[in-house]
């Protein structure tokens, strides 16, 4: 037998699987059996916050573990030059140096701090203010992770989360060792005399197949047992699989900060800019996500006394409209609502915005937002503006995951 | 998605006679295991939990004989018993034992069990499986039933 499917847990077999028996009992699971989480965690995939043409402007605290990158496409009514930043932790720098593979667990594990520090780099929108244009400045940013709960080194050290897996691990193998040993001596003792030994009879058996034939072959009386064993075995591991989610959810729903800084490089006497940052989220429930943001700026001007300060706090909710299943590495249909507010110059300045982000594939997503707020021009911060952008994420790791697990 | 490769008989001969034994290896890959022997009865042979140090964690399920049939505990590596668990089974039925295994805090498991004599001689791999790239949230069993059937 050679490449079976995907297993009821999702396992996918690259060799022979040589379990016929619990092949054939995965077979007849239902499709609600087999849902596990993977690889669920938000991470940010567009530009950070400072980069002018950025669809959000809420941090999270998180950047893709191997490479992210994020092209702001269209500011809807602004210049038509793209703008866009590509982030990467240190280990994935790391790995690629050394030529490891990234996604490899002992490698991933053994370097878990280095994915507490992330780099970025790219190109921001240019100024469309007509009173204070501003030339393309380059975009550079540093984040560090020092509290991430999410860590399967932090879920190691939590008793009771280890205790909640082992107790779900308890429930799958007796279950299937029950519902095996229910199936293998009613069939063996079916079986007409002379029998063989029930080790050659147990590896009669090639494919599940071959379980399947001789299930057929039984009389209804004994078929009703094996519908009953089923349903059992059916009932223990989706209970087993919803308490497994359950818990999954719940580890990846901690608090998560980060410290950020970011700093935009523009040419001739054009302001440079510095950004000082605290990020810290977590989710509210299984769709909703909480962050926030609180920030220092500071632009650099060439001009005397033209040097200006900002405070900056942020906030976001993002809802998750759609469920996608544990396995899937799509990202859900999220609608966020943020909000954001600046001291600058005495005064504060206030911002809204909408966002909905349209999943496209594995690793793809197609962010819109819509906008209401102060206008950043100096001269005209006391008027408010309606703007809309669109943009294009790539989380190239979970392509690179997606496209590994199609081979 | 966790990829599993290698190969698992799913089923050996133990004669408790002979006191033979199977020895099981697991090797969890990441922070730590998560995972539990369970026969079909639903008692708990050994779990995660009884090899707190463990970068490799190795058990013996061994056979001995008994008036009633076979008999079946737990030992380490040494022979010396561990996790209480203890049963006695009639030649006659087909046992079940599972090996769950849970991606939480580990992300990927090397399992090898050999079919062993009493003086420790490998009399046959009956499993030897690798889980890699394990998410968070799937899980995966290993099953193997038993002859206890003296020859």
């Amino acid at each position: 037998m050679v490449s079976r499917a995907v297993l009821a847990c999702g396992i996918r077999l690259s060799v022979a699987s040589g379990q016929p028996v619990k092949d054939w009992l995965d077979q007849q699971l239902t499709d609600t059996a087999k849902s596990t989480a993977a690889q669920k965690k938000p991470a940010q995939t567009q530009s950070v916050s400072l980069n002018h043409g950025s669809t959000t402007f809420v941090d999270q605290t998180s950047a893709s573990d191997l490479l992210g990158a994020a092209l702001n496409l269209s500011p809807v009514g602004g210049s038509q030059d793209g703008s866009g930043t590509v982030t990467a932790s240190l280990y994935s720098i790391y790995t690629l140096a050394s030529s490891q593979d990234p996604l490899e667990p002992s490698i991933y594990n053994a370097h878990s701090g280095m994915r507490t520090l992330f780099l970025t780099m790219g190109r921001e929108e240019p100024s469309s203010s007509v009173q204070n244009p501003l030339p393309q400045g380059t975009v550079y940013g540093a984040r560090w992770l020092p509290v991430n709960q999410r860590d399967a080194s932090a879920i190691a050290k939590n008793p009771a989360a280890m205790k909640q897996f082992r107790e779900v691990a308890r429930v799958i193998a007796g279950a299937t060792s029950e519902a095996a040993s229910a199936l293998t001596n009613l069939l063996y003792d079916r079986l007409p005399e002379p029998r063989p030994s029930r080790l050659d009879f147990l590896r009669s058996f090639r494919t599940a197949d071959d379980v399947q034939a001789v299930v057929d072959r039984l009389a209804p009386a004994d078929r009703t047992q094996v519908t009953a064993l089923i349903d059992s075995y059916r009932s223990r591991i989706g209970a087993a699989d919803i308490e497994l989610q359950k818990l999954v959810q719940m580890l990846s729903r901690r608090w998560q900060i980060a410290f950020d800084f970011q700093t935009t490089q523009r040419s001739g006497a054009a302001n440079n800019d510095y950004q000082l940052e605290l990020i810290a989220d977590r989710a509210v429930n299984n769709r909703i996500f909480f962050t926030f943001n609180g920030s220092y700026l500071y632009s650099d001007s060439s001009k005397i006394g033209a040097d200006t300060r900002t405070g900056r706090g942020a906030l976001e909710l993002r809802y998750n409209l759609t469920h996608v299943s544990g396995f899937s590495l799509r990202s859900p249909l999220q609608l966020a609502l943020s909000g954001e507010g600046l001291w600058r110059q005495q005064q504060w300045q206030y911002h809204t915005q909408l966002q909905l982000v349209i999943p496209i594939s594995t690793g793809v997503n197609l962010p819109f937002s819509l906008g209401y707020g102060n206008r950043p021009e100096l001269l005209r911060q006391e008027e408010k503006d309606v703007y809309g952008k669109f943009g294009l994420t790539l989380d190239l790791s979970k392509i690179v995951s997606a496209v590994k697990t199609a081979k | 998605m966790a990829k599993r490769t290698g190969t698992n008989k799913g089923s050996s001969a133990l004669h408790g006679s002979k006191r033979e034994y199977l020895r099981y290896v697991l090797s969890p890959k990441g922070s730590a295991a998560n995972f539990s022997q369970d026969d079909d009865k639903n008692i708990t042979v050994v779990a995660d939990n009884d090899f707190p140090q463990g970068d490799h964690c190795v058990w013996r399920l061994q056979s001995a004989p008994d008036q009633a049939g076979t008999r079946l505990t737990a030992a380490d590596d040494a022979g010396n018993s561990i996790s209480g668990y203890d049963r006695v089974v009639k030649q006659i039925f087909i046992p079940s034992y599972s090996v769950g295994l849970v991606f939480g805090a580990a992300v990927g498991y090397d399992l090898n069990v050999d079919y062993c004599s009493a003086t420790g001689e490998v009399i046959e791999n009956i499993t030897n499986v690798k889980y890699t790239d394990g998410a968070a949230g799937e899980h995966a069993v290993e099953l193997i039933q038993l002859d206890l059937e003296d020859a």
